[in-house]
């Protein structure tokens, strides 16, 4: 839930607003950033003397108002250097590695791995999304040997979407060959073969390009599992998946609190 | 990492890919290895495509390619990755490869000093060393070492979690694993599970666990090991908490169930008790995948199987009867069985236990289910729960006899099982036919007794055992009926077969069975008067034999039943050897066999009966009397007592 979020603002072709986003970062005052806020609401919850005060605090009333709740965060501060590792953390590991570079010109974090390995996953990445995807299954052969025996399920999803682009690309030939290979390509994707304009055929979105991001993400994920990378996903999407998490459970027991509306910006609604 | 490919050529089918197979043969190294590449890239992923290239014979050149010293290094590596992709096939592939010597040359492959060609080598043996096809490989002290040395502290983390794997499955046999520790793995892998990496830790825990399955040396060398200070134990009682992944839990739970099990850690152990037991009872719980569940619940079963204090805190859990009842309906086969063990193990010991999990609904039709499913390791796994559940004289009048639960026990021992099943089988049988158990009617009249004197003949000490024990059971207070038709079927020369087993414990059993049957004495006289030839000369042999007392004292104690009757008597009377064997006995170091032997005199001389004034004189004129007085002066209160009671018999004489 928290990575369509993040996506639209970190794609490749957005990397100039990645970069005005560190540098706004480097300003003092405007401070407030989504992930910013939040790590320290966690972190809240884990410091033993805050948690008095907090205990303090509620005793004094039930409903702890929008005031009491920025001063904690203001209180509470975490500092930049731990902002800056969350987005370097971000960027190394969806594989933006010019981005990356940049960011540590700025703002002195060290990537956690050397950005040259991050190479092999971009070409990878690059050769799915512009649909040379037999290109990208031996470059992940190359890479790891051993990921596509392993994940069965991901050299489906590889084979399947070589055949879309088989289709988009009007090579009907060798789309009909492929499909007589001795393996499944699945149901969805041959059935494009039976309309004459297929991205306007009830199996369109197969042919979309998020299709294709879908798939680079599962490659890049699994590729980051194969290098022993304890998790595959950016910690800041598993901070946004907690934040959502922990005020539906407070909806649903009605509990009054001040609550972050946009997650983008960090806004917390200041209607009481 | 990646190099730049060549003019990219299109994955084909293996028709179309025919030219490139021919390439792999060719002596130009670029066209060998564009060939290999191509074909490396057809058959990653797909098992279709590894069966067609392995039946154009292609396995025997990429083992040539691998092995040669003079061929490009690139053209090798691609030679271990295309056969470390063939192992990730059907059985049959990895079958074939195996039989090829691949492993062999893998190893001789690792001395080498190319770094990628050996990466590639370690992913393929740990690929070959996962399978479940059963090979035959034996790791010399050298491989071990050199497998060890790719474990180290500054290697990759993919050749440390290589190394855990394909050692995992060299350390089967006790030898096995006594060489790995001689080698110094325990003090390497405590060094790797410092590594904050779940997939080095998992597979060098498993390992761990290997080593010390059933070895106390090796078990305790472990315990005893540590890395800054901290001891392996200590480390594996961290990667059992809850926010660890469920893999590592419950490798770390088995590991520690084994060290326990192998001597190494006392029960009372809070790292056994307080973690091990309640991570493991958690694990088995619904919420969790029924892979995890069948693994978690073995594992419980084989850390409680034989403490009791153990299987007491286990039941502590409401939850867990109801847990492994569910996992009883699992479609897996492991999830029963280890739901079946599971249940044998709580209930060795503890009839609340016992009867929390009986009265558990639908649990005995589960049991009999399964002692009938077509799954052979279900059917033992049942038969033991049986077993365990048996031990109980409340179920076994109660809910056994409502399940008929003899019925499916008795057609499985008929149906000529495998050693195993059947010991566990006539193991349960022995209790159905304790004299309490109203199945025991039924199952004589279905031939319950030829069944066991078959039992008896076989090779199998255990299964003697099993069919000596459940006659002996039989006999106890039996009618005549029954008596004889024991003696019959298993006829006289059965009889001194078994009173020269070579088992202990199939000996005292016969012994037992043979008193049983001359005993009470209202039965004492028919029986010796039918076959008391025979039984005399029983006694006699194991008196004569080089036993211990514990042995001679069953003997002994047969003799002073057949002295409580009437006529019965007489073969002991009118038997010199025997009188004179009776008289030493009072004498023996041995404060049991002078026990027996006094019981057996008290028994011939009991004044009043019929003949009584002449047993007297004939045993007081063989000088028992004096032995008696002189035993008078014993510190043993039984022996004293017995000699007193005696002695008053001889008050007419």
């Amino acid at each position: 839930m928290g990575t369509p979020i993040l996506r639209p603002l970190m794609q490749p072709k957005d990397k100039s607003c990645l970069y005005t986003f560190s540098k706004k970062n480097s300003n003092e005052h405007s401070k407030p950033t989504y992930y910013c806020t939040f790590f320290q609401s966690i972190s809240q919850f884990f410091d033993n003397k805050q948690k008095a005060k907090y205990n303090e605090l509620s005793r004094k009333s039930e409903v702890t108002s929008r005031e009491d709740w920025m001063k904690l965060l203001e209180e509470n501060d975490l500092g930049r250097s731990n902002m800056n590792k969350l987005i370097m953390n971000y960027l190394v590991t969806e594989g933006f590695k010019e981005a990356a570079e940049k960011f540590q010109q700025e703002s002195g974090v060290i990537p956690s791995v050397d950005l040259h390995s991050l190479d092999d996953r971009i070409r990878i990445r690059d050769a799915i999304m512009t649909g040379r995807v037999q290109e990208a299954t031996a470059l992940i052969n190359q890479l790891h040997p051993e990921l596509l025996d392993n994940d069965r399920y991901l050299y489906f999803h590889l084979q399947q979407l070589h055949l879309i682009e088989l289709i988009r690309n009007n090579k009907i030939e060798e789309a009909l060959a492929f499909c007589t290979k001795p393996f499944k390509t699945g149901t969805e994707s041959v059935a494009l073969l039976a309309f004459e304009d297929p991205l306007n055929s009830p199996f369109g979105d197969l042919l979309a390009p998020s299709h294709r991001q879908k798939v680079a993400s599962e490659v890049n994920a699994a590729i980051l599992k194969m290098e022993h990378q304890e998790t595959t996903a950016p910690k800041i999407s598993t901070l946004l998946k907690l934040i959502l998490w922990a005020q539906e459970k407070l909806n649903k027991k009605n509990v009054k609190y001040p609550k972050m509306i946009d997650l983008a910006t960090s806004t917390i609604d200041d209607s009481k | 990492m990646i190099f730049e490919m060549q003019p990219f050529t299109a994955f084909m089918n293996v028709e179309s890919t025919r030219s490139y197979i021919d390439e792999l043969y060719s002596q130009d190294p670029n066209k060998c290895l564009s060939s290999i590449i191509c074909i490396k890239n057809s058959v990653i992923g797909s098992n279709r495509q590894k069966e067609s290239v392995i039946g154009q014979g292609i396995v025997p050149r990429l083992i040539f390619l691998l092995k040669s010293t003079h061929i490009k290094v690139a053209v090798r590596i691609e030679a271990a990755v295309t056969i470390g992709s063939l192992a990730k096939g059907t059985e049959e592939h990895i079958e074939l490869l195996i039989n090829s010597g691949c492993i062999e040359i893998l190893l001789d492959v690792l001395e080498e000093n190319e770094p990628r060609l050996i990466d590639a080598c370690l992913c393929c043996l740990r690929t070959l060393s996962q399978q479940h096809v059963s090979s035959s490989t034996k790791y010399s002290v050298t491989h071990l070492q050199k497998l060890l040395s790719f474990a180290g502290p500054k290697e990759s983390l993919q050749r440390q979690s290589c190394v855990a794997n394909i050692l995992s499955s060299a350390c089967k046999s006790a030898a096995e694993q006594n060489a790995l520790c001689s080698v110094g793995a325990p003090a390497m892998f405590a060094s790797l599970l410092v590594i904050q990496n779940y997939s080095v830790r998992i597979p060098v825990v498993t390992c761990l666990a290997s080593m010390c399955w059933n070895n106390q040396i090796v078990a305790s060398e472990i315990v005893n090991t540590s890395c800054r200070d901290i001891k392996i134990p200590s480390y594996l009682a961290t990667l059992i908490s809850r926010d660890r992944p469920i893999e590592m839990q419950l490798e770390a739970a088995r590991c520690l169930t084994n060290l326990h099990r192998a001597g190494a850690i006392p029960a009372y152990d809070p790292i056994i008790t307080y973690r091990t037991l309640p991570c493991l009872v958690r694990l088995c719980q619904v919420e969790h995948s029924e892979v995890h569940r069948a693994l978690a619940a073995d594992t419980l079963a084989y850390l409680t199987e034989v403490d009791s204090n153990l299987q007491q805190v286990a039941a502590i859990s409401n939850q867990l009867v109801s847990a492994l009842v569910d996992l009883l309906k699992c479609p897996s086969a492991a999830a029963r069985q280890a739901a079946f063990r599971a249940f044998a193990s709580l209930g060795a010991n503890d009839e609340d236990i016992r009867k929390r999990i009986i009265d558990t609904k639908c649990l005995m039709d589960r049991v009999v289910d399964g002692l009938c499913d077509e799954n052979k390791d279900i059917r033992l796994a049942a038969v033991r729960c049986l077993h365990s559940l048996s031990r109980s004289v409340q179920q076994l009048r109660t809910t056994f006899q409502d399940h008929s639960v003899w019925r499916p026990l008795m057609a499985l021992l008929t149906d000529s099982p495998c050693t195993e099943l059947l010991t566990a089988a006539s193991s349960a049988l022995c209790n159905l036919l304790l004299e309490f158990s109203p199945a025991k009617e039924p199952m004589l009249e279905q031939g319950v007794v030829q069944l066991l004197a078959t039992l008896t003949s076989q090779s199998d000490p255990s299964l003697r055992l099993n069919g000596v024990w459940a006659l002996m059971n039989i006999a106890f207070q039996a009618e005549l009926r029954v008596k004889s038709q024991i003696l019959t079927t298993l006829g006289t020369d059965q009889i001194f077969r078994l009173l020269a087993d070579s088992d202990t414990r199939v000996l005292m059993k016969t012994l037992g069975l043979l008193r049983n049957l001359v005993s009470p004495r209202t039965h004492t006289d028919n029986m010796m008067a039918l076959h008391g030839i025979h039984v005399m000369q029983g006694v006699v042999l194991v008196l004569e034999g080089p036993h211990t007392p514990e042995v001679k004292e069953q003997a002994l104690c047969i003799l002073g039943n057949i002295a409580d009757g009437e006529k019965a008597r007489a073969h002991i009377m009118s038997n010199e050897d025997v009188l004179k064997k009776l008289i030493d006995y009072m004498t023996h170091p041995a404060p049991c066999l002078q026990e027996s032997s006094v019981f057996c005199i008290n028994n011939l001389t009991r004044r009043g009966e019929p003949g009584a004034i002449e047993r007297q004189t004939k045993l007081k004129d063989l000088g028992v009397v004096n032995i008696l007085q002189q035993l008078l002066s014993t510190s043993d209160t039984i022996l004293f007592n017995r000699v007193k009671a005696a002695l008053t018999q001889f008050a007419d004489v």
